[in-house]
């Protein structure tokens, strides 16, 4: 399960900063950051980092106001919890929906799933031995 | 002689690929062999039905175990039906054919009712554009995925914008990527359909499987060519397939354990074993061309069995009781 866990971690940060962002309007880095809690509050330029990268994935927009940069949720918390595509084809046979959506993992069984939970943890371990490029 | 020299063929056709060292072969290469055994089955099953309905009723045995008129079994409802005057035998005839022609069209419309779907929560459901030409739909899983048929478009969660570091959703876009590019979505619509004519032939919900498994591990392939980060689109996998809810267990899916996920995660972790050999990459293109030949031979020759089947059929057989 550790394995899982370390994975995780990024996505933990980028959804804390989404929720500081949801509470307010428009916000600078020091803003977000002081609105983490603590274990997420990071570096300046971490946060910085995070923030550019959720705008470019269309996540953030961001307005120049004076020398600072502020940032804005574009993707409301109703929006980010709204039901996904996975749930709207779930009538769907498997066969029919395996047609009209190609993803990234199918459907697994229990035994398949504990299987996954220790490649996870040899997949964070072979990245965590990968140097930094 | 002709027959069983056939028989002989298609037999060898359907059980060849699971001779096959699988893993060591091309995704693509493994795809076209489980697509070509899907529609073979499915040339097979149309062909049988044809069989049945041409060459059955002039059968002694069929006609001694048929015999009875259908009005006689059921007296009320043949009547009001318009079953009066035909014997049982009529209705094992058609039975195959109705079933057949049930499979095929309950099998286009699942396809076409989910591409519908899609293609309405692409049009309503979207929250915007996402990177790498992708859109936005909401959701909190980790979803990254090729959606419909023609045009089809790369769709991505919020969850997964969230969960997936920079190389991670890299990776999982060209993977997506991979299965537009290279037609994914029109061989498994193909694989879908065959396999719904083929449904009552055993083992073709597997080739199904095997078929889609070999199409995930292509995308793979073109991912990692693309980004030169294995270990990225794993860790992507991870994410994604420890996200989803618990399936339960059915017979059809229990005895697959390392079909999915599992299997592509070791190709992608240990990259010896995903390059194929080349003896079994040829024996398997030899088996593509052989399969072709034979479900066009199959096709061939139907009109020539369905002549010699009406031939058979219009012998005399003597007065059904039941129009009497």
């Amino acid at each position: 399960m550790s394995g899982s866990k370390a994975i995780q971690l990024q996505g933990e940060l980028q959804l804390e900063i989404m929720r500081a962002l949801w509470k307010v309007d428009y916000a600078g880095v020091e803003e977000v950051r002081r609105a983490l809690p603590t274990r997420h509050r990071g570096a300046y330029t971490t946060i910085q980092t995070v923030l550019n990268r959720l705008a470019e994935r269309g996540l953030l927009a961001r307005k120049r106001e004076g020398k600072s940069i502020l940032y804005s949720a574009r993707v409301s918390e109703a929006d980010y919890y709204s039901r996904s595509l996975r749930q709207a084809l779930e009538k769907a046979s498997v066969s029919a929906r395996r047609s009209a959506l190609a993803h990234l993992v199918g459907g697994m069984t229990p035994a398949e799933r504990g299987e996954m939970e220790s490649l996870a943890q040899e997949v964070a371990e072979q990245k965590a031995q990968r140097p930094k490029a | 002689m002709t027959a069983a020299l056939l028989a002989a063929l298609l037999l060898a056709g359907t059980t060849a690929p699971y001779l096959l060292p699988v893993d060591r072969l091309k995704p693509i290469t493994g795809a076209a062999v489980w697509l070509m055994v899907l529609l073979l089955r499915a040339t097979l099953v149309v062909l049988g039905v044809f069989s049945a309905v041409l060459y059955l009723p002039s059968t002694e045995l069929f006609q001694l175990a048929t015999h009875w008129c259908i009005h006689a079994v059921i007296p009320f409802f043949a009547t009001h039906l318009g079953f009066s005057g035909h014997s049982v035998g009529d209705a094992a005839i058609v039975l195959p054919a109705l079933v057949l022609a049930l499979s095929a069209i309950s099998a286009l419309f699942a396809v076409l009712r989910a591409a519908r779907v899609v293609r309405r929560w692409l049009h309503r459901g979207t929250l915007g554009r996402g990177p790498g030409e992708s859109v936005i739909v909401g959701g909190e899983s980790v979803v990254v995925a090729a959606a419909g048929v023609r045009g089809a478009r790369i769709v991505v969660s919020t969850g997964a914008l969230l969960a997936l570091d920079e190389d991670e959703l890299t990776a999982s876009l060209e993977h997506e990527r991979g299965h537009i590019a290279r037609r994914h979505p029109y061989l498994a619509l193909g694989g879908s359909l065959a396999c719904g004519l083929a449904r009552m032939l055993p083992g073709s919900a597997d080739a199904l499987r095997q078929l889609h498994f070999c199409l995930e591990r292509d995308a793979d392939e073109y991912a990692v060519q693309r980004t030169g980060n294995p270990l990225a689109l794993a860790s992507a996998i991870c994410k994604a397939a420890l996200d989803q809810p618990d399936l339960e267990p059915t017979p059809a899916i229990a005895g697959l354990s390392g079909l999915g996920a599992p299997t592509r995660l070791r190709f992608l972790l240990d990259r010896s074993s995903a390059s194929s050999r080349a003896g079994s990459e040829y024996a398997a293109r030899g088996l593509v061309a052989f399969l072709v030949g034979l479900t066009l031979l199959v096709g061939a020759m139907s009109p020539t069995l369905a002549r010699a089947g009406i031939a058979a059929a219009g012998k005399p057989v003597g007065q059904h009781l039941c129009e009497s």
